[in-house]
This record gives structure tokens, sequence and C-alpha cells, in this order.
């Protein structure tokens, strides 16, 4: 029978289940704040010979005041307090390079970069799922063997090289698309809302500028996607296959449900949490792929900046960094994680 | 008026080591309002049988024969035609109830997707349906039960919400395969008088699956014994079973738990293992289990024949026939 209380979808047990994660996160954000920091600081090399010219390291009082303005001199856990304490007050202190607050640098480039991953992802998961189902259903048949053999070129052709030849074959050759940067020169920025030049154009009704702005997320964003595609297909064939043969999904068909509905509503739902988390994959593979895929396409974004950070030893830049990106990861894991939960009601009691 | 009358159902499916034939020409006629049983070993094709009137056989599966439904075969309807069929006029309740409903929707959704679909009724007036259905199965608290998920029932609370599913639509035919071999004695006799209650009620004719020859005699109109993918022996159950006239029938019944038995002595198992459908033996496939076996069992395949009032036999020796 029914157990008394949790009989109807309960908001108190929803509520409960959401409050447990919450608290996962808030420790998950404390550890990763160690980690970052202690990571950046253990690396070998002296921030003050990769920043300082060549005049100014011969000159000890330089020296000192550099490390001195960056808090070098103290001790780590001095270190720690201090940026734990900046932290709270959203102060990550000064990029070595630019002498400008590293937030304000975030800032700038976080928009370009979520724009374009954003972009890339949701083109992976319409591709990669849609492709998933399709292969499913003709399982063992010609499509599912020739969307095998595409997934299995996604996943394994370096990005850097898709990059390229992307830009050879569409930018150089055909000149269908615009090769590098945002915007072509003669357009100029669309006032910033929220960084994505797209958004913020049509918000400003500059067609123009919104549909070049579009012209050059087309292909950053497609050989972004091209991992995360190949990695949808095969996890979605793979978790549709599952499910297809269980007794509900046949007890759907002998109810006359329409197969589409079938495969939509009832197929897809339950292959959904599996599909889910390979989507929390995709957000990380992203953030790794920006890296390569911003420099090649010149894209100014925080893969640009982490570059160029990370060359430099720009420590204060390069732990704004990785706090974007851990901070990143936590979210989507705590998003996937409800996620699991307001799909699959079984979660929420356990 | 005959309601289902199949005839030489054949499945074969296609398996890694080539083609098996797992029903292997069954012929069988469902009047309206009977409960037609259907026992057997597992293993023998029951219910690969009845997933072929539906078309819900696994890939890879071919079927020939006809099932002819309202003089229509239901093996050659394909697209709307089947869809109207499915769950309009035939639905099904399936082996395991833990399985057979979603488990991430929620029950009113499940049946009331169902009713909406076929009837066209609105979002509202299909819910107040499957509270209605609830309610016919005996589910206490119909409303709210429309807001669970399946995992928040017991295995007997499930099976009663599959069928409440199945007869959403008011079908003339219900296929039950097993419905009650998941589930405990008493509850197994609750979802057995809600069978017997809607057929007489609404004159609901039902297909009835189950290995258990108790749960035959208590409810079936006309029982078919499977054995191998064929039927080997069928009639009405109160003579079926206190005179089963073949060796198969005889043998399942002592293998039986019966209060009666119990002066006759040892509970008796089948001796040997039923044969899988991909070695299935020559001639009767049952007479390496056969104590009666003869030359004619070796060689040719019986073939189901009329003895005697609304009966029929699959045996050349007929060792029960009843004396002169
Ligand atoms: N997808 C399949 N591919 C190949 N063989 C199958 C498949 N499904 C079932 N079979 C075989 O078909 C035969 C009959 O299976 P079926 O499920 O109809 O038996 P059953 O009489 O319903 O048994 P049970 O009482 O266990 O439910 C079995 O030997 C089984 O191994
Ligand atoms: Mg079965």
């Amino acid at each position: 029978m029914l157990p008394g209380r949790s009989r109807t979808r309960p908001p108190r047990v929803f509520l409960r289940f959401l409050a447990r994660r919450f608290v996962a996160l808030v420790f998950l954000g404390l550890g990763i704040t160690l980690v970052a920091f202690l990571l950046t600081n253990l690396v070998p090399g002296d921030p003050a010979a990769a920043n300082l010219g060549q005049r100014a390291i011969e000159d000890p009082a330089a020296v000192a005041s550099f490390r001195e303005r960056y808090g070098l001199d103290k001790s780590l856990p001095e270190q720690y307090g201090i940026y734990v304490w900046r932290l709270a007050h959203a102060d990550l202190g000064e990029s070595q390079q630019a002498r400008l607050p590293v937030t304000q640098e975030l800032g700038t480039f976080i928009p370009a970069t979520a724009e374009l991953a954003l972009l890339s992802i949701l083109i992976a998961v319409v591709v990669g799922v849609g492709l998933g189902i399709l292969a499913a259903i003709r399982q063992n048949r010609l499509t599912d063997h020739l969307l095998r053999v595409l997934s299995l070129t996604g996943v394994s052709m370096p990005t850097f090289w898709l990059a390229l030849v992307a830009l050879y074959v569409f930018f150089f050759r055909l000149a269908w698309l615009p090769g590098t940067g945002r915007l072509d020169p003669q357009f100029s920025e669309p006032r910033h809302r929220t960084g994505f030049f797209t958004i913020d154009a049509l918000l400003q009704g500059e067609w123009a500028t919104a549909a070049d702005a579009a012209r050059h997320l087309v292909l950053p964003a497609v050989v972004l996607a091209l991992y995360n595609i190949g990695l949808l297909t095969r996890y979605t064939r793979t978790a549709v296959l599952e499910v297809v043969n269980h007794d509900y999904i046949r007890a759907a068909r002998a109810k006359g449900i329409p197969e589409r509905r079938v495969v939509l509503r009832h197929v897809l739902r339950a292959a959904l949490p599996a599909v889910i988390t390979v989507i929390g994959l995709a957000f990380a593979n992203v953030m790794t792929g920006a890296v390569l895929v911003e420099n090649i396409f010149a894209w100014p974004g925080i893969g640009q900046y982490a570059y160029r950070s990370a060359t430099t030893l720009d420590l204060p830049a390069i732990m704004g960094v990785s706090l974007f990106v851990a901070v990143v990861y936590i979210v989507v894991n705590f998003i996937v994680d409800v996620l699991y939960g307001v799909i699959d009601p079984r979660i929420r009691v356990a | 008026m005959t309601l289902l009358e199949v005839e030489g159902l054949r499945v074969k499916i296609r398996t890694e080591g080539g083609e098996v034939t797992i029903v292997d020409g069954v012929d069988y006629a469902v009047e309206p309002g009977q409960v037609f049983g259907v026992a057997g070993e597992s293993g023998s094709g029951k219910t690969i049988s009845v997933l072929a009137l539906l078309r819900l056989l696994p890939r890879g599966a071919t079927t020939s024969g006809r099932a002819l439904y309202g003089g229509r075969d239901l093996l050659r309807l394909s697209g709307r035609a089947l869809r109207r069929v499915r769950g309009r006029e035939l639905a099904m309740v399936f082996q395991d109830p833990l399985t057979s409903l979603h488990p991430m929707m929620t029950i009113g959704r499940q049946l009331s997707e169902h009713v909406r679909i076929h009837e066209g009724l609105s979002r509202r007036a299909a819910l107040a349906r499957a509270s209605e259905l609830l309610a016919e199965v005996r589910i206490p608290d119909p409303k709210r039960a429309l807001e669970a998920f399946p995992h928040q029932f017991s295995g007997g609370m499930r099976q009663r919400v599959a069928i409440a599913g199945a007869l959403a639509t008011r079908p003339k035919l219900l296929i039950a395969d097993e419905p009650t071999t998941a589930l405990d004695v008493t509850v197994q006799a609750g979802i057995l008088r809600l069978l017997d209650r809607l057929r007489r009620e609404s004159g609901l004719s039902v297909i009835l699956i189950t290995h258990d020859l108790g749960v035959m005699s208590s409810i079936a109109d006309h029982v078919s014994v499977f054995y191998a993918g064929r039927i080997v022996e069928s009639g009405p159950p109160p003579e079926l079973l206190s005179a089963p006239r073949h060796p198969y029938t005889r043998a399942l019944l002592d293998a039986l738990p019966h209060p009666e038995a119990e002066g006759r002595g040892e509970l008796q198992a089948i001796r040997g293992l039923p044969p899988s459908p991909r070695n299935r033996p020559p001639g009767c496939a049952f007479h390496p289990r056969c104590a009666y076996a003869t030359e004619a069992s070796l060689e040719q395949v019986p073939l189901l024949r009329p003895v005697g009032e609304r009966r029929l036999l699959a045996c050349h020796v007929d060792p029960f026939a009843p004396g002169p």
C-alpha cells in the first residue's frame, strides 16, 4: 500500500532533496578554493621573473615591491586567508600583466566564452541526441552504421585539427563564413547588456550586427560541438536501446500510442538520466576545448585569457580562471543532480 | 460469433545461431465473454504467441498464419489500423507488474494519455476517467493515486493499475500474460476475482496465460495446453483437469501441489527439461520425456484432432482414452 506521507508528489521531500544537494555544493565550493589556491601557488616558477622586465629583475627593490604588491612575501596560509577574504568580497586581485582587477577581466572574457560554449552545447545536444535516437531506431541498419562511423570520427579527431580543417574549407577556400573574432571590423560592439553580441545587438535592434555576430559564432561553435556530438550520439543510442526492450515501452505500444510519441515521451524520458549525465560531461569538454578553439579562432574569451595567463605565470589571473572553471563544474554538477531528482521520482527519496 | 480466430500461427525469430521457430502452428478461437486459458511450462511460447497478435514481437521476428478479428487479419494490419486495434479493442496486461508501468510517469498521466489518444478527451476529463478506472479495480483513494508514481505501490496494486490501464478504453479482448505469477496468493485471488467480475459485468473476453493449472480451473472456460510452441491438448477445464488425455497435461497436473493430492503420495516433477526451440525433437516434441511414446511419436508430429465434446488432443498414443 501507499506509505502514508509520500504518496503525492511531495514538495517536502523535494525541498529536502534540494537542501542536501545544496549543502554538498557549499562544501565543494570551499574545497575548490583551497585546491585552486594550492595548485597555482605550488607550481614551480617565479612570477616576478615572468612578469618583470629584465632590468627590473636585477633591481632587488623592484622585485621586493612586486612581491609585496601581490602578497607574495607572506606565508602560504596567510596568503590563502587573504585570498578567501578577498574572494568573499568579490575581489580576485589584480592581474600582473594588465594591472586590471581580475574580476573586471573575467567580466569581459566570460560572456564571450559563454556565448560560444552555450551555443555549442545547444548544437551538440540537439544534433547528438537526435542522431542517437535515430541510430537506435535504425539499429544495425545502414543509418546506424554510418552514424557509428561519424560519431567515432567526432570523438577521435583532435579538436585543433578539426578547427584548422574547418577554417581552411569554410573560410579560406569557400569564404562562406568569417574565420576569426566576434565581429567584422566595420561593426562596432553592441552596447553590453548580456555580453552575448547576438542578443545584445538584437536588443538594440541592430540586425546587421546581430547577423554578423551569429556568422562569426558558427565555425567555432560547431567545431567545439563535434566531439560532444559524437559522444552524445553514442551514449544516447545506448541509453535508448537499453530502454526500448522494457515492458513499459511495450505496454505503451500495446495501448496504441503513436510510435513517435512512444519514442519521444516514453523512451526518451527513461533514457534521459543517462543522457543528462553526458550533457554534464559535455560542459567539461567545452571548457577544455575552448582553450584551443578560442586561440585558433581568435575568440576573445576565457580560453585565450587562460592561455595568456598561464604562459606569463600571472597568478591572480590563473586563480581567477581556475575558480571560474571550478564554479562552472560545480554548478553543472549541481544542476545535473537536481535534474535527476526532477526526472526520476525514485531518486528523491533515496 | 467468434471474437478471435487464430489459424496456423507461426513465429520465427532470427538469432545469432540462425532462425528458430518459437511458435509452431497454433490454432484456437476465443468466443465473446469467454476466458480462454493458455497453460504450459516456461519457454513453451505462450508470451510470444500473444505478442504476435498485437505485433509487439522483438526485432528479427517473422510471423505467419492468420488471426482474424472482426473480419480483419491482425497479423497484416499496419499503421493507423493497427494503432486503432491496439489498446482500443485488444489490450494487454504484462507478466511482471513491476516493469510494465513507466517508472518516471505518474499513474494519472499513464492512464489518461491512453484515454486521451483513443477518445480525444480533455486532460481533465481523462483524469476523471482514470480515477474512475482506479476505483473500478478497487484502488483505495484513486484521486491521490493519480499523483503517485508506480514505485509507491505494491506489486498487487501495480497489477491492478496495469489492468485499469488496459481496460481504460473498454476493449473487447484482454490479453493477460500471467497477471498473477509475480504476486502472492491472496493478491492473486483478488486479481482473478477482478477479471471474473469484469467478464461477467461487461462481457469482456480474456486470454489468460498462466502455467498454473489451479488458477485455470477456477476461472477459465476453455484451456489450451502449450508444449514447445504447439497446443497439445485443449478443452473445458472441468473435463480437461479431471480427465487429462495428453501425457504432458497429466504430468503438469501431477506436478501441481493439490490439497487432494496428499493421499496420492509425493509430488511428481516432470522428468527432463522442456526442449529449447533451437533443438526441438522430431515427431512429438514431448516424446523424450514421455513414458508412453511409440515409434509414431518419434517420427510424426501429432496433429490436434477432436476427441469428444469440445476437446482436442495431439497425441498418437492417447493412453488415457476412456475405456469402451
Ligand atoms: N527475443 C528473443 N529472441 C530469441 N528467442 C526468444 C526471444 N524471446 C523469447 N525467445 C524464446 O522463445 C521461447 C518462448 O518464450 P516465451 O516468452 O513465449 O515463453 P513463455 O511460454 O511465455 O514462458 P514463461 O512462462 O517463462 O513466460 C523461449 O524459448 C525463449 O527463449
Ligand atoms: Mg511468458
